[in-house]
């Protein structure tokens, strides 16, 4: 009998008590289905702090979610229901988005996926991949030395004293301005793709409204909604940092 | 880069999230077996994504492209997930692919 070896951990994470991961066997053949992330992928690798990471889903169709992200409601305000968009500019995507993402943008290092929770948050866990930027930052004035600096690690470039010819260029449209504001050029800029703890998460939109107010183009900015709640609700691999 | 949350320190926001946080608890993490439902494998070089791969077996291994194009896209999965990501040779690639059509 084909037997698949499951790490269920993350999504069990939160039920309280000590937390260790459960490994656990489901046999493909009994279950009489194995559960992929898509139609067409059954998991996915990426990198994450230098090491590969399966991505996959619980395959025990009878799990259920528990512990903090099973919760239905929580105080509102803050933690009201948001609407879809971040922003009526950036796209907001979903898990099989994010799997492509994956699969591209962060392989071909062009593109970022963001934690953009604070990092009491984040060390809680985390999707495989993402890096921890959180919103007090992302929020920041375009001006604050730190969002500068974050701006730069973004692929972003300081624009400096731009010449009579290009400024000329640019005020008569004779050059694409697309990707270009008064302090920065953004062609080379990494795609962020941003997400917080879900629906009812404001950490996420907030960073999207930070980078918006530094100029950072919206073609290049993506919102999970679903976040870390709807990510965990389909049983998909979570990561503690540092381990 | 230094992350910091103390700029914005007042924020009923910030506050209010601080105190969510909270409610997660501790996590004790078994250093043996992490609490990740992640795999680690050794030498994972993730230099191609996948449509690069698709194009990098095209233009360079045709005689092995003539294979992978048989394959089902469950197995070109295997090839590039298990395989080829996983640091396998390419003549390892080739006998993997050549032994899955014989079989058929």
């Amino acid at each position: 009998m084909n037997k698949i070896i499951v790490l269920c951990g993350m999504a069990l994470l939160f039920g309280g008590g000590a937390v260790h991961a459960q490994e656990e066997e489901v046999a493909v053949e009994e279950s009489g289905f194995f559960i992929p992330l898509s139609e067409d992928k059954p998991y996915i690798h990426v990198l994450h702090e230098g090491k590969s990471v399966k991505i996959q889903r619980v395959q025990d169709p009878e799990y259920e979610l528990r512990g903090y992200f099973a919760r239905t409601g929580r105080k509102c305000p803050p933690f009201c229901l948001r609407p879809m968009e971040a922003h009526p500019e950036v796209e907001t995507v979903g898990e099989v988005e994010i799997f492509s993402f994956m699969e591209n943008e962060l392989r071909d290092e062009t593109g970022l996926l963001i934690d953009a929770r604070t990092p009491a948050w984040f060390q809680k866990g985390t999707i495989p991949g993402s890096i921890n930027v959180p919103f007090t930052v992302l929020s920041k004035p375009p001006a604050d030395p730190e969002m500068i600096a974050v701006l730069k690690s973004f692929g972003a470039k300081p624009r400096g004293e731009v010449g009579t010819v290009t400024r000329l260029m640019e005020e008569w449209g004779l050059t694409d301005t697309s990707l270009v504001t008064k302090d920065w050029d953004f062609s080379d800029a990494k795609k962020l793709l941003l997400w917080c703890n879900g629906p009812f998460c404001g950490q996420s939109p907030r960073a999207v409204e930070g980078l918006m107010e530094a100029g950072y183009p919206p073609e290049k900015l993506l919102y999970y909604r679903g976040g870390m709640q709807v990510w965990q609700l389909f049983g998909l691999t979570t990561i503690i940092p540092g381990t | 880069m230094v992350i910091s949350t103390a700029a914005m320190a007042g924020d009923p926001y910030l506050d209010a999230l601080e105190a969510e946080a909270a409610k997660i608890g501790h996590v004790e993490v078994d250093d043996q077996q992490g609490p990740s439902t992640g795999e680690v494998g050794a030498g994972f070089a993730p230099n191609l994504s996948r449509d690069q791969f698709v194009s990098h077996m095209r233009s360079d291994h045709p005689g092995g492209n003539v294979l992978f194009v048989q394959l089902s896209p469950q197995e070109r999965d295997k090839i590039y997930l298990d395989y080829y990501l996983k640091g396998a040779s390419y003549q390892q690639v080739l006998t993997v692919m050549d032994t899955w059509l014989q079989s058929r």
